[in-house]
């Protein structure tokens, strides 16, 4: 038992003290970071308010265009032509045009002139402002009154309720399958990452043949398991760290933000036209606060539990079985035994895709308790809460295929990693697992 | 003198072909033991069946006067034939690991590894990495790694493959003194000429099955040609008896083989009758390589 601790203990700290595992733990939460950064920068950028002259040659339009996102409108009487000369030196960013001759039920013509491009938001927000003043002219001209449209063009949205034995509860789709596609992809991207780790640190002892050296003094399961233990020890650090690091940037980010906020506040109180400003900016607070309150529908302890029980059944039965097959090939990996691991977990990823759609489809119900594929679909599914005895049967088997698969691999890992020089079919590999040692 | 391996009757079978056949023999505690044979003749086989990397298909393996248990291995110190250390490890880093997966503890792997750095003069290499290190520098540090918890059996496979003169001499020197410190080494190989200068005892394997064993002057002894070689200062003797046959002359030297009916005593009594002056003779015993070659190629044809 020592012994499997002073191997795990290598792994770890071999893996942890690289280079590239320092960087990539740093940089990664950084970069995320930096993302969010510059998605602030630009949208602070595009915050300049853009003043667009309208000359409006019909008159259709007078008035009736909203000052929003950004936008702000001023009519004209001046010719067109004359403006065009002009636009600049006022100090206009734009003219949009309305020909005389436009026609609101053949709508074409209308144009925007300026020294540089409109952008696609700007311009989508105009013609849906044009679209809806016409909409407007036009159902009025039939004696349909404006309220009466507003009354008709009401959408429904559906609120979700979950009933179960605990009572009924609200639900919450965009949410659960948000979280569950997060905590499906994280486990989907470990068992490549470590998993593959695994792989590359049993191809190095055994090509190395420093394997022999090791299965002298420890028993071949020990040496498997132990390198094992140690990758996941290492995936479990960087987790850690990166959200530590990416806690530790939000928090000073948001801090930053705040006090953003008191000074509009305070901006708001001696001039009145920041209000507009602001009051977008705490739109968007609001819709924060909502997504917070939803989240606390979430039950979170279970949630962790789910993911990190996934995440390690997962990884331990990907990671036996990429050991296995480092065993079993050699000093060239063979990609016909690395289809046979790498399939179910892209089937499951695919599975885990659609479980939005149809989350409780017999394919997912029957995915999410197979145990090559549970990790990642039943992760996906938690969220849409199935129903106890699918989880308690998928952790069973997810449990008994974890003890079977770990068993095989240590077979195939036993005789495959002191065979040298030949390249083992998968016909082979199949007879080590009834070879007897004892 | 008690026996520290004995191995009864064990077979192995890789995949219907046997490896080792049905193999018995001792090492007795405190010698140099060495086993001999062509590559794929089942030394390796037996070797892992020793040190519990596989187990027999059939027989016993006893170590010491008990039957073969795992726990044993950290009295065994292993180094196969295909050299294995990690590249990107610092050579004491390694070096500690491995002694303490042999059941050290970390401050005894410490003291333990700085110590025989320092005997077999690599000290200065401890904090390099392996893949800096020559392939004669590597050896040495795998022969440490194989010593360095003062193992009751050492296992040395192919040791001196790599080594200048200079090292594989710092080496013989070493399996001599922790023989002489109460170490049994089992040494296998295909370098007749090592085994005849430090092994006491052979096998020779061929095809899985052991088809000579004893003492290295007992089976040179047995494969005598009686062969005699006769220095002499003047002119050379005459030889007219048929008992005694001249195979060849060289600068005063002379090689006579003695026929059955005769003894070397005739042949010393007619080469004085011959008034020869007579300053050397001796018997010329058969190498083990020409053994080996004569009995391996004899059994392959069989």
């Amino acid at each position: 038992m020592n012994k499997i601790l002073i191997i795990i203990k290598r792994e770890y700290v071999t893996r942890v003290r690289k280079k590239l595992f320092i960087i990539t733990t740093i940089l990664t939460p950084v970069g995320f970071a930096s993302i969010f950064l510059v998605q602030m920068f630009l949208s602070s950028v595009s915050n300049e308010t853009k003043k667009i002259i309208v000359a409006d040659e019909t008159g259709i339009f007078k008035s009736k265009l909203e000052n929003k996102d950004h936008l702000e409108f001023s009519y004209s009487d001046i010719k067109f032509e004359e403006l065009k000369k002009q636009f600049q030196e006022k100090g206009y960013s734009g003219i949009l045009h309305v020909p005389a001759d436009f026609n609101m039920y053949t709508p074409e013509g209308i144009e925007y002139f300026s020294d540089e491009q409109l952008g696609l938001g700007p311009q989508s927000s105009i013609e849906d402002m044009l679209t809806d003043i016409i909409r407007t002219d036009k159902l009025e001209k039939i004696d349909i009154s404006p309220a009466l449209v507003d009354q008709l063009s009401k959408s429904v949205s559906l609120n979700t309720i979950v009933v179960s034995d605990q009572g009924e509860k609200e639900g919450n789709t965009g949410l659960a399958s948000g979280i569950g596609f997060i905590m499906g992809t994280i486990i989907y991207i470990v068992m490549f990452i470590y998993g593959g780790m695994v792989m590359r640190g049993v191809l190095e002892e055994k090509n190395n043949r420093i394997a022999e050296v090791i299965i002298s003094s420890v028993k071949p399961f020990e040496m498997m398991m132990g390198k094992i233990i140690g990758i996941a020890m290492v995936g479990l650090t960087q987790f850690v760290l990166w959200i530590i690091l990416i806690a530790g940037i939000f928090f000073v980010l948001g801090s930053m933000y705040s006090n953003q906020i008191q000074e509009m506040q305070q901006a708001q109180q001696m001039m009145p036209g920041a209000q507009m400003q602001m009051q977008q900016q705490m739109g968007g607070w609001d819709a924060y606060g909502k997504m917070q309150e939803s989240v606390s529908t979430i039950n979170i302890p279970w949630m962790v539990f789910i993911f990190l029980f996934y995440f390690l059944g997962g990884y331990f039965i990907y990671a036996s079985l990429f050991a296995a097959v480092g065993a079993a090939t050699g000093d060239e990996p063979d990609t016909s035994l690395n289809l046979i691991i790498t399939i179910p977990v892209i089937i499951s990823f695919f599975i885990m895709m659609n479980v939005p759609n149809e989350p409780h489809s017999t394919l997912a119900v029957f995915a999410s308790i197979f145990p090559l594929t549970s990790p990642i679909v039943m992760a996906g599914r938690i969220g849409f809460e199935p129903p106890m005895w699918q989880v308690i049967a998928s952790m069973v088997s997810l449990i008994v295929g974890f003890i079977l698969i770990v068993w095989m691999a240590a077979k195939i890992y036993r005789t495959g990693i002191l065979m040298y020089g030949k390249k083992n079919s998968l016909r082979e590999v199949v007879k080590w697992l009834f070879y007897k040692y004892n | 003198m008690s026996n520290i391996v004995e191995l009864k009757n064990i077979s192995k079978v890789y995949l219907k072909t046997p490896a080792v056949d049905n193999v018995s023999f001792v090492v007795p505690e405190q010698s140099i033991f060495g086993m001999l044979g062509p590559n794929g003749s089942g030394k390796t086989t037996t070797i892992r069946m020793i040190t519990s990397i596989i187990m027999p298909d059939s027989g016993q393996v006893l170590f010491g006067n008990e039957m073969l248990k795992r726990n044993h291995t950290s009295q065994m110190g292993y180094m196969p034939e295909e050299r294995g250390l990690y590249k990107k490890m610092k050579v004491w880093e390694q070096l500690v690991y491995l002694a303490q997966l042999k059941g050290l503890s970390a401050k005894d792997a410490k003291k333990k590894v700085f110590e025989w750095m320092e005997r077999l003069n690599i000290k200065d290499w401890w904090n390099k990495r392996v893949e800096e290190l020559s392939k004669g520098m590597g050896q040495k540090i795998q022969f440490v790694s194989t010593v360095v918890h003062d193992p009751k059996l050492i296992i040395l496979d192919e040791p001196f493959s790599g080594l200048d003169p200079v090292n594989a001499d710092l080496i013989k020197n070493e399996i001599m003194r922790l023989r002489d410190e109460g170490a049994t080494i089992i040494f296998s190989t295909h370098r007749m000429e090592q085994v005849e200068e430090i092994c006491e005892s052979i096998v020779l394997y061929n095809k899985g099955k052991i088809i000579l064993d004893g003492k290295v002057e007992e089976v040179r002894k047995r494969f005598r040609q009686h062969n005699f070689s006769v220095k002499y200062e003047g002119s050379a003797p005459t030889m007219s008896d048929f008992r005694f046959k001249v195979q060849s002359t060289t600068d005063h030297e002379m090689i006579v083989k003695i026929a059955d009916d005769a003894q070397p005593k005739d042949l010393l009594r007619t080469l004085i009758n011959q008034d020869c002056n007579v300053i050397g003779f001796n018997e010329i015993l058969p190498s083990l390589n020409e053994i080996f070659i004569q009995q391996v190629t004899t059994t392959t044809h069989e």
